[in-house]
């Protein structure tokens, strides 16, 4: 009888290799969730920031924090009993991943039916009155109002509904034209007016030699401006200067309009009479700014006339709207002039 | 008593003086300057478009204004603003300075005259284009309200106005007196000699024509001739004043031509025009044939002693020999 060797199995051998392998596995999935959640985190938080305007604003930031929680459970798990930290593993190890999943369905839910139109405005010149700034349901009609109002250049936010393929809606700038804008999913949409918008046209009004000399006060003429529409005129703006006028948004004249205003003083023979060619010429450059109760669009039917001291149209203009943003437009002497009834006479406004 | 005799004895001359006031008045007239209508239009482009609602008060404020200035620069024509057959229209007009510059055309300059045109009854009308209110220059001018518009015209107007050229052009078409009386002098003073012309008498005293030397008529007339008809000369008659009859006058027709306009042959007429001479005149053996068929003025100057407005009865008929 010969005493073979027993070899032992190393005590815990298989055993231990089992447990270990039984044991990495709820420790990949609590890491799988935390991963999920922490880019959860970061999707929210973009999403809030860019919608609703507020969040932890840049990569840093979000960093910082993640840094942050890293040096809490550091010392944490220094500070903090064995067992307490055990503890704490498991209940993190318990987010089920069907949560965080949920929670990333629910979030994308609303990603995709939630958006927000921001209108940037400009911190160098006040462009645009923050309370004319419209923004419409284009189906209803109905307005939507900004949530928000920040930063000193006064930019608006409002938060709209969507949907995936995105969401059209009307937007009104004071001082540019009515837009139809498509606001979509995630991206949203920023508009900044200068470059995105076109300008509400302008119109400038030159009175003929006669007229201008009507409207010196002695003359007592009026400048009437009448929106037509529907073959009914509204007046929507009168003065009593003598110069050019300038409807909507004031801005620079094209130098180039002076050759032809030139062209058409010749052509009149009103240059045979220096003083009187130079009183014409700067009357036109110094325009009288009036601005309209609204905003001119493109269609709108514009006529303008001026009305002597013995109340009878002297000369007229009417123009449909283009999309131009400045547009010139010479009044013509009218060779039978129209007296008006005296209510049809406005008066001058108060300077 | 008495006191109520004399009253009723003013109350009859009263009565009685008016029964014969409608022959006076009528005797009046005959003596008056030709009455003038003046009337004013507005016909520039600039006024009629400034003035539209008030065009009517422009040409009626003017027509008055217009009437008083003319009076007060030519006395020998009674000027109102009533209706009368003798009509003045004042046309306040621009005149067209091209095919590219027309009167209707209000933005391009032009020059705004004073159009006179002179309407009488059976005549032709007579237009005079040459008052120029506005230099092309001033077209553009600012216009204010009807008051001191009508103050500009008046005064600026008659400031450019050329006088004599419209009494020439225009004003000597209106007709003064239908008649005029020629007085004859024998030649070197004998009785039956051969007569000359002493001068002319018109009907109308000097004072209420304010007519003064220097001022030229013309007298038109027709001069009956052997085998053809009458031919008609004008004859230019330098004014002298009022007439004074000589103390030793032999005809009594020279009495009655006391304190009317006197004139003489022109010796150096004005040469704007073509004269008669008045040779033939003389030559006409039988004066009383020669028909005097009107008086005109050609060239005026005012009385510097200012005029009378209206003829008054005592130097109508007292002056002049006749009487109630």
């Amino acid at each position: 009888m010969t005493n073979s060797p027993v070899i032992e199995e190393p005590s815990g051998g298989l055993t231990e290799t089992v447990k270990s392998t039984s044991a990495a596995s709820p420790s990949r999935k609590s890491w799988t969730s935390a991963a999920f959640l922490a880019v959860l985190v970061i999707a929210v938080n973009s999403w809030t920031t860019r919608h609703l305007g507020w969040g932890l604003e840049s990569a840093f930031g979000i960093t910082s924090l993640a840094v942050g929680l890293g040096l809490v459970v550091t010392i944490g798990e220094k500070l903090l009993p064995e067992e307490e930290i055990k503890a704490l593993r498991v209940s993190v190890a318990q987010i089920p991943v069907a949560l965080v999943i949920g929670l990333w369905i629910a979030f994308a839910c609303l990603a995709t039916l939630r958006s927000s139109v921001v209108v940037l405005g400009d911190s160098n010149e006040k462009t645009f009155s923050p309370e004319g700034v419209r923004l419409t349901k284009i189906d209803t009609g109905e307005a939507i109002l900004a949530t928000q109002r920040e930063g000193k250049d006064a930019s608006l936010r409002f938060a709209v509904s969507t949907s995936p393929l995105g969401r059209a809606y009307r937007l009104k700038i004071p001082g540019y034209i009515e837009q139809v804008v498509q606001v979509y999913p995630l991206i949203g949409l920023t508009v900044v007016p200068e470059t995105d918008l076109r300008v509400s046209p302008s119109l400038l009004f030159r009175p003929p030699t006669n007229a201008l000399q009507e409207l010196n006060p002695q003359s007592n003429g009026k400048f009437q401006i009448l929106e037509i529409q529907k073959n009914a005129a509204n007046s929507l703006v009168v003065s009593c200067h003598k110069s050019s006028y300038l409807l909507g948004r004031e801005q620079g004249i094209p130098a180039a309009w002076a050759g032809l205003w030139d062209l058409e003083l010749k052509v009149s023979q009103v240059s045979d009479v220096p003083t009187v060619e130079a009183s014409t010429k700067l009357a036109w450059y110094r325009y009288t700014v009036l601005v309209p109760a609204h905003d001119l669009a493109p269609g709108d039917f514009i006529e303008a006339r001026v009305i002597s001291g013995g109340n009878a149209v002297i000369a007229r203009a009417q123009v449909k709207l283009g999309s131009e943003p400045l547009k010139d437009v010479a009044l013509l002497a009218v060779p039978s002039p129209q007296v008006l009834n005296r209510s049809e006479v406005p008066s001058c406004p108060a300077d | 008593m008495s006191c109520r005799l004399a009253w009723g004895a003013a109350a009859a001359y009263l009565i009685a003086a008016s029964a014969f006031l409608p022959s006076r008045i009528a005797a009046q007239e005959g003596l008056a300057r030709p009455k003038v209508q003046v009337e004013f239009r507005v016909e520039a482009v600039r006024y009629v478009q400034h003035f539209s609602d008030h065009k009517t008060d422009l040409e009626q404020q003017a027509a008055k204004r217009f009437a008083k200035s003319l009076a007060d620069q030519f006395g020998f024509l009674d000027f109102t603003s009533d209706v009368r057959p003798t009509k003045l229209k004042v046309i306040l007009a621009n005149v067209a300075m091209s095919q590219t510059c027309m009167v209707d055309d209000s933005n391009c300059p032009k020059e705004t005259i004073l159009r006179l045109a002179l309407e009488q009854p059976d005549l032709p009308t007579t237009n005079y284009d040459d008052w120029i209110y506005l230099k092309r220059d001033d077209f553009f001018v600012s216009l204010g309200g009807v008051d001191a518009e009508v103050e500009n015209l008046a005064r600026v107007g008659f400031l450019k106005l050329n006088a004599p050229d419209v009494i020439a052009k225009l004003f000597s078409h209106i007709q003064l007196t239908p008649t005029g009386h020629l007085l004859w002098k024998p030649v070197g003073g004998a009785a039956g000699a051969k007569e000359q012309i002493a001068g002319v008498a018109v009907p109308l005293p000097a004072m209420v024509l304010c007519a003064d030397q220097h001022s030229v008529l013309v007298l038109r007339s027709e001069i009956p001739q052997e085998f053809v008809a009458s031919a008609k000369t004008e004859l230019a008659i330098d004014a002298q004043g009022p007439f004074v009859p000589p103390e030793n006058s032999a005809d009594d027709g020279w009495k009655k031509e006391r304190g009317n306009l006197f004139g003489v042959p022109a010796s150096n007429p004005p040469t704007d025009r073509k004269w008669d001479a008045w040779d033939s005149l003389a030559a006409v053996g039988d004066k009383k044939q020669i028909k005097i068929t009107g008086i005109f003025m050609h060239q005026y100057r005012r009385m510097d002693t200012g005029c009378s407005p209206a003829i008054l009865p005592s130097a109508a008929l007292g002056n002049s020999g006749g009487g109630l």
